[in-house]
């Protein structure tokens, strides 16, 4: 059994603003085991962002709100620690990527300056020779020319900003990397070679990684463990193997299948998930997939459906309740 | 091909149409935003009452009686029963003649704003619409009425056309026209390749019906809150201009020139420069207030 | 960068042409005749004519612009009707009240409507945040000219902590500067504070957060240069208003600047003077919006890099 390295149980987040209360993530439940990569899939609004920014307890100040459960990381409450041991934390042993790399770079300061403040920050010993050895390291590592490092963000193609939020968030070395949508807002042929990058990395830093993403065939190549999430639950998830090849599936697991194009199949068309995600100022009774849902039964309008439980592979169904 | 041209005219009307239901929702939307703003709803208050008191004061005040003739027994005496808030060196009473200045100073200030805009929209709209040389030379003439510091340029105005509430509201909309063309231009520029003006130009409607159809009412958004904001910066530079004995004469009442006549028994009486005062900056500070409130309302990203 | 100033210098050409077009054309529509108006009515028809000689007001519109243009040109204004001094003079010898009073106010407007726009968005729905942006409106509402009389009694007649006038002393321009400065302070105030909390909430100042910065460092460094640029431009142009600005406030304390210089003048229908201190006050608020322009570039690697080549 592997080790575990980050444990999140029953998480609930909500961001209150005048109109409503935003329950975004409802109960949600996820263990990453060291140096392992689990798939977070999910539609949009589904609280996958939301579950890495409370990790790190980066959510918006005085709307997001973590109101109940626990994060433990090695061990430790990080919901209970303190301000100060969370910015240790971050950046040297948990670091994010953020979906669109147009954005999370500040356009007034020099890319190899931006890399090298979080190499500074938690390597206070270090002289500026070291930092900026460090930095070209990782220029290097993720394959830019070292002495680009002097140039601003607008000075670089999308897919090379990519590449230096990425040494940005390896520079220290993680133990956990939350990669929250890395190449969604990149051209498909950069994708490939972004994803790849990171895995190539991963591998040879020993970092866990949550990948986020709604693309299943990313999935596919990087993960060693997917969770399908659904209005802010966990409703599904196990090992690659188990959720892709497994027998059973809940049935917003088999439409996320079914929505996707399959070069083999004869099928003329898609088949897309009826209707919308529920609004999580709103959420239905009961499972919360049940309006959406092709098998919903009378115990689905009423009551949360429990875990069914096949070794590694775990469904949030109560078309399984019985087994 | 006919049906073809048919179909795009039902597509252009559609766009039209919808456009206009758009329009009507919009503005209950708009509204509804406003009226969640408890802040601007009180600036629209006191400009409503502002204005009720200036177009009704002919009726309980008597202009040559109460606004102009002198009456030197009662120079100076201060706040009481009678003058509820004094009279001023001449004996008239201070509350007659605010109200009255109210008259001048909203009169003034709305007309100088709406030669603005409707300056602002033929310039602005032609620049951005027309675009090449047209827009080249129209916004390097605004550049060069932009490098003039505006105080500067409303004084030499005034002072050599001679003074005249004409020649003043002549030198403010001046002013303010750069600022209004500016603003109208970026607007229709970015009005311009949207597709329901690409429809409108199919149905072969001609460039001013476009313009003023069409884009125009899209733009008035942000028109209306600028126009918001600059009536109280109008209303107090028209003050500084009498002030410094450059736009409303006496014996016609006004806040500037009021303040103007009081400043020299502003130290031994010193509530003959308040109350001109206040009335200016519950104006300014009302229209302000309604301005925020609407670019609020008219912002989607404040609207959740 | 060079390339970029001198390309802005020649651009300012046309722009201070058109200046002296509008400003001389509006001027010449000044009633009566100068030189009847310097000698009186009961001067002789020559002496008349031999002064309108003297001042140049001969000849058609266009020839007296270009008469005067190229006077100006080799920085000959002209001479004032009254004093009969150069324009030039007469100017340069009020400037220094003017500049120190513009300054003043803009030093009063730009350091406290930063501090002032920042802490109110950073402490955002507080307190302080409501305080300020309440005391903006105030500011914004406030006819400048009123907020200097009730000055004048309250901190020169009643406390007595400040004289009434005079040009002297450093601490005769507070309550002119402050008051000069009112309408720009609550400009930059909100502008701040706008901008600023645009950049809180930018992607990069989250990444800076997720990097471990500590709040500190993620305010001053990663979102305040950001949220400066532009307030910048905001005061580069205040600066080019301030200097013509200056007027009212000049009235107000009685400051012999170049404001009351004008108002004089205008009174005294001593055209050239008027027009000496227009030309003047724009082209350097023009040459001040160019400095701006430059220094912008400078904090904004993107615009500098449109002009910079590698």
């Amino acid at each position: 059994m592997a080790e575990k390295l980050l444990e999140i149980k029953n998480l609930h987040v909500v961001y209150k603003t005048d109109e409503a209360v935003v329950r975004a993530v409802n109960g949600l439940d996820l263990t990453i085991n060291k140096g392992s990569t689990v798939g977070l899939v999910g539609e949009t609004g589904a609280g996958k962002t939301t579950t890495c920014l409370s990790i790190l307890r980066l959510l918006p100040d005085r709307v997001g709100e973590i109101t109940e459960g626990s994060i433990e990381y090695n061990g430790e409450d990080l919901l209970k620690a303190s301000e100060e041991r969370m910015r240790e934390i971050r950046g040297s042993e948990i670091s994010m990527i953020f979906q669109d790399p147009m954005t999370a770079l500040n356009p007034v300061f020099t890319v190899g300056d931006q890399i090298g403040e979080v190499v500074k920050l938690h390597n206070p010993k270090f002289t500026n020779e070291d930092v900026i050895e460090r930095v070209e390291t990782m220029f290097k590592l993720v394959g830019l020319p070292p002495e680009r490092r002097v140039e601003y963000p607008h000075q670089f193609s999308g897919g090379m900003k990519q590449r230096i939020v990425i040494a940005m968030a390896l520079a220290c070395e993680p133990l956990l990397l939350l990669a929250d949508e890395p190449t969604t807002a990149l051209d498909v042929t950069i994708q490939a070679q972004v994803l790849r990058l990171m895995k190539e990395l991963k591998e040879k830093l020993q970092t866990a990684m949550i990948l986020v993403t709604h693309d299943l065939g990313v999935v596919a190549q990087t993960c060693d463990e997917v969770a399908i999430m659904y209005a802010g639950e966990v409703i599904e998830n196990g090992t690659l193997e188990d959720v892709f090849d497994g027998e059973k599936h809940h049935p917003y697991t088999v439409g996320l299948f079914g929505s996707i194009p399959d070069i083999h199949s004869e099928a003329d068309r898609l088949t897309p998930i009826m209707g919308l995600m529920p609004d999580p100022a709103n959420l239905p009774e009961g499972c919360k997939f049940n309006p959406r849902c092709d098998h919903c039964m009378e115990i689905c309008k009423t009551q949360a459906p429990s875990v069914y439980k096949n070794g590694t592979h775990q469904i949030r169904c109560h078309l399984f309740g019985n087994q | 091909m006919s049906e073809n041209t048919n179909k795009t005219i039902s597509d252009a009307e559609r766009a039209a149409r919808r456009a206009k239901y758009k329009k009507k929702s919009e503005l209950a939307v708009v509204w509804r935003q406003f009226k969640k703003n408890k802040l601007a709803l009180f600036g629209l208050f006191v400009i409503v009452i502002m204005v009720i008191l200036a177009l009704t004061a002919p009726l309980f005040i008597d202009f040559e009686k109460d606004v102009i003739e002198q009456n030197v027994m009662n120079r100076l005496q201060g706040p009481s029963s009678e003058h509820l808030l004094g009279t001023d060196a001449y004996g008239r009473d201070i509350l007659c003649r605010l109200l009255w200045a109210a008259r001048v100073s909203m009169f003034t200030g709305f007309t100088v704003i709406a030669i603005g805009i409707v300056g602002g929209i033929i310039l602005g709209a032609t620049a951005g619409y027309l675009g090449g040389v047209v827009d080249n030379l129209i916004m390097r003439f605004i550049d060069i009425f932009l490098a003039i510091p505006f105080t500067l340029m409303a004084i030499s105005i005034v002072a050599t056309l001679g003074n005249s509430i004409p020649n003043l509201v002549l030198a403010l909309s001046l002013a303010l026209i750069p600022k209004f063309t500016r603003i109208i231009r970026s607007s229709v520029i970015g009005l311009k390749g949207q597709e329901f003006i690409e429809a409108a130009k199919l149905c072969g409607a001609s460039g001013p019906v476009i313009v003023l159809k069409h884009i125009i009412p899209n733009a008035l958004g942000p028109i209306i809150v600028e126009a918001t904001l600059a009536v109280a910066r109008t209303i107090i530079d028209i003050a500084g201009l009498s002030f410094i004995g450059l736009g409303i004469q006496p014996p016609n009442p006004e806040w500037g020139a009021m303040l103007s006549d009081a400043r020299k028994y502003m130290i031994q009486y010193p509530y003959l420069i308040m109350s001109p005062g206040i009335a200016i900056i519950l104006t300014a500070a009302s229209l302000t207030l309604i301005g925020d409130g609407l670019r609020d309302a008219l912002d989607p990203k404040m609207r959740n | 960068m060079a390339k970029m100033i001198g390309r802005r210098l020649l651009m300012l050409i046309p722009v201070l042409l058109g200046v002296s077009i509008i400003i001389y054309s509006i001027l010449s529509l000044t009633p009566g005749d100068a030189a009847t108006l310097i000698l009186g009515d009961s001067a002789t028809a020559e002496s008349v004519a031999k002064l309108r000689e003297e001042l140049g007001l001969n000849g058609g519109f266009i020839e007296r612009y270009v008469r005067w243009l190229s006077g100006v040109l080799r920085g000959d204004f002209g001479i004032s009707y009254k004093t009969r001094n150069p324009v030039f003079m007469e100017v340069f010898q009020r400037f220094p009240n003017t500049v120190k009073l513009a300054f003043t106010a803009i030093a009063i407007s730009s350091i406290f409507g930063v501090l002032f726009g920042i802490l109110s968005a950073v402490k955002q729905y507080s307190l302080i945040d409501n305080v300020v942006v309440a005391a903006t409106l105030l500011l914004s509402s406030v006819p400048d000219f009123w907020l200097g009389l009730m000055m004048i009694l309250l901190f020169a007649v009643k406390l007595k902590w400040l004289p009434l006038s005079g040009v002297d002393h450093w601490y005769n321009f507070i309550m002119p500067g402050i008051t000069a400065s009112a309408h720009y302070l609550a400009n930059t105030i909100r502008m701040t504070r706008t901008s600023m909390l645009d950049v809180i909430r930018a992607d990069y100042v989250r990444t800076a957060r997720a990097k471990g910065c500590p709040e500190r460092t993620v305010i001053f460094q990663h979102a305040l240069r950001n949220a400066l640029l532009p307030v910048v431009t905001l005061i580069g142009v205040n600066m080019g208003w301030q200097l013509g600005g200056t007027v009212i406030t000049e009235q107000v304390f009685a400051i012999p600047g170049i404001g009351s210089l004008m108002i004089t003048s205008i009174r005294q229908k001593d055209v050239p003077v008027v027009l000496g201190a227009l030309v003047f006050i724009a082209l350097l608020s023009s040459l001040i919006n160019l400095a701006t322009d430059v220094l912008y570039a400078y904090i904004d690697p993107r615009i500098k890099s449109q002009y910079v080549k590698k």
